[in-house]
């Protein structure tokens, strides 16, 4: 595990500049892998932070190129009160321990749960708890903001604004329901995504609940309908199958599959791939093994556990 | 600590899932992770701990003298790496759960070669023998509870194993794998018979299909008195290129919990799970029996 200090991530580098000039790999459903280990989050970043500085290891050693701070569900954090802030802080810090100058680290911002909008008074606690936590965010010194996922536009552009105010890059991903293509508030992707740049988001994209397949016609719009970074940040379980989540485990989406739409995204000019819930360090070495960027390699294996770098085509 | 032969006289106990393949997913080869990354070694059997194991078993499964140096020329740390790998099952096991030290047929596995093992050749044996020795001399030394002699496709390899295991004078697990029929002709009763007779303190099946194992053992059950063992992959066996793509070939948690239900009802005594079943699987399994330790908050 690398060391550092607090300032500067990755070198120095920017973020934005190096998602512009290529393709970033993110880590996959941090937040589902901690339940699959056994930790709820946010709970187990005060309680347990060595399993979860172990998770950001276990991505960044995969090839993870952006780690993101287990952040998103802050909003509707059962910690509320004094220990919010706390919890962002020390989610911050467990990642930025494992990226050192080598990752960038994301602060996520997560829909409240509450908001609706139409109502004024929902609008301005979810303001408040946004501008609370970006901040929090910002002062524990991560590069770059991720709202994620937003079902609706409208309230993807208001956790916009307050991230806007921090001066970081922030990249908005939006979910949209299957076979609709349009998000909750009935805007199409690339409606979405010209609207989120024109608002200032310094990438767009989508992340939620459909699996790579079913997710991947809403991306394409985007990456037509802007210049901007665009991300691709797919569910990591076979949502199409009815049912899924009661044996997510056998529901897996395979690492070969995962690094198939990465690699399709990264020819089609898309900017960042990461995974979502049930894409676990194994799938985004996976990835990292056919983009080029596997960390650090696990060695020799029995030819039970299979040989899977064979299947993969090299990038 | 406690131990295992009493608590399996009081009931059914839970035993863990696979260690190899969980530190994997993670990004950590074996033997490597338990000199290079021991606490993510022991953050693993903390999880299984967790989620309900009342039992965890060592990661020694890999770390015999031929093994350690035909693929990392390590066999002169055979010592350091076997009990290090059991301090660490015993640091997660935190006094609660006994731990047991694997040890596997000679050279199990055709990748590191042919095996030492060979009924027809006095030497031979005698090699295996020391292999064992050595490995169950550094397990007992550093605190195993218990030995877990497993994967053995044949019953006179077991045998001989179980022999050597006996010396130590701890409890032995006897886990056979494979076929319906031995290569040297046993079958699965025949197999739990002649085990408990020579000592063997539980006899049972490990790593094959979830529901193809299942009659295996239940031949078992029915052979012997004493206690059995079933811990079946947390993989589906469907087709020869599954390996390619094995995270899409993992048994769902659910289903592992029903089988363990299954397995209790018919008078199964140590219910664990081998290669593909996480920390998730054992959840699963433990909230059915109703022995989960710490759950997701």
């Amino acid at each position: 595990m690398a060391k550092r200090t607090r300032t500067g991530g990755a070198g120095k580098r920017n973020v934005l500049r190096v998602l512009k000039q290529g393709f970033v790999l993110g880590d996959g459903g941090n937040v589902e892998e901690a339940r699959t280990r056994g930790y709820g989050v946010p709970r187990a970043i005060l309680e347990f932070p060595h399993v979860v500085r172990l998770i950001h290891q276990d991505y960044f050693r995969a090839g993870a190129q952006v780690l993101r701070a287990m952040t998103g569900m802050g909003a509707h954090s059962p910690q509320r009160g004094d220990r919010v802030e706390e919890t962002h802080r020390t989610a911050v810090r467990l990642a930025r321990e494992v990226a050192g100058e080598e990752a960038f680290v994301a602060g996520c911002v997560g829909p409240t749960g509450t908001f609706q909008a139409g109502d004024a008074g929902s609008r301005d606690r979810a303001r408040a708890e946004w501008e609370g936590q970006v901040a929090a965010l910002a002062e524990a010194g991560v590069d770059l903001l991720i709202c994620e996922p937003f079902n609706r536009l409208d309230e993807a552009r208001l956790a916009l604004m307050c991230c806007k105010k921090t001066r970081l890059p922030t990249m908005v991903a939006l979910n949209f329901r299957l076979n609709e293509d349009v998000t909750e508030d009935g805007v199409s992707p690339a409606a979405c995504a010209r609207a989120l740049v024109d608002e200032g988001a310094d990438a767009v994209g989508t992340s939620g609940a459909l699996e790579p397949q079913d997710m991947w016609p809403a991306v394409v719009e985007m990456r037509g309908a802007v210049d901007a970074p665009v991300a691709f940040i797919p569910c990591g379980y076979r949502t199409s199958v009815p049912g899924w989540e009661s044996a997510r485990e056998a529901m897996v989406i395979y690492g070969v599959e995962m690094a198939k739409f990465a690699l399709q995204a990264k020819m089609l000019g898309i900017n960042f791939f990461g995974g979502g819930d049930g894409a676990g360090t194994e799938i985004i070495r996976s990835v990292a093994q056919a983009l080029g960027c596997e960390r650090t390699h696990v060695g020799l294996r029995p030819r039970w556990v299979g040989d899977r770098e064979g299947v993969i085509v090299r990038a | 600590m406690a131990n295992l032969l009493d608590m399996l006289k009081q009931g059914v106990v839970l035993g863990d899932g696979g260690m190899i393949i969980e530190a994997r997913w993670r990004g950590y080869g074996t033997p490597e992770v338990i000199l290079e990354s021991p606490e993510a070694l022991r953050q693993i059997h903390t999880d299984f701990f967790r989620a309900g194991s009342q039992a965890l078993q060592a990661l020694t499964w890999w770390t015999s003298r031929t093994q350690l140096e035909r693929r990392q020329g390590w066999g002169d740390r055979l010592g350091e790496i076997t009990r290090t790998a059991v301090r660490l099952a015993r640091e997660a096991g935190d006094g609660e759960a006994p731990v047991g030290g694997c040890l596997n047929q000679t050279a199990a596995g055709s990748w590191v070669g042919p095996f030492i093992f060979d009924p027809e050749n006095a030497g031979a044996r005698d090699r295996a023998c020391a292999e064992w020795d050595e490995h169950i001399a550094a397990m007992v030394d550093a605190g195993a509870d218990f030995l877990i002699p497993e994967t053995f496709s044949r019953l006179d390899e077991a045998r001989l194993c179980l022999s050597r295991c006996k010396r130590a004078k701890v409890p032995t697990m006897v886990l056979m794998s494979g076929a319906s029929r031995t290569p040297d002709g046993a079958t699965p009763g025949e197999c739990a018979r002649i085990l408990a007779d020579e000592g063997a303190d539980v006899v049972g099946m490990v790593c094959g299909d979830l529901s193809g194992m299942f009659s295996s053992v239940l031949e078992m059950r029915n052979a012997v008195d004493i206690p059995v063992a079933y811990q079946p992959q947390g993989y589906r066996r469907a087709g020869p290129n599954t390996t390619a793509i094995r995270e899409a070939m993992i048994v769902s948690g659910k289903e592992m919990a029903e089988h363990a239900l299954k397995a209790k009802a018919e008078g199964i005594n140590y219910i664990g799970a081998c290669c593909g079943a996480g920390p998730e699987h054992i959840r699963a399994m433990a909230r059915a029996l109703g022995c989960e330790r710490c759950p997701i908050e």
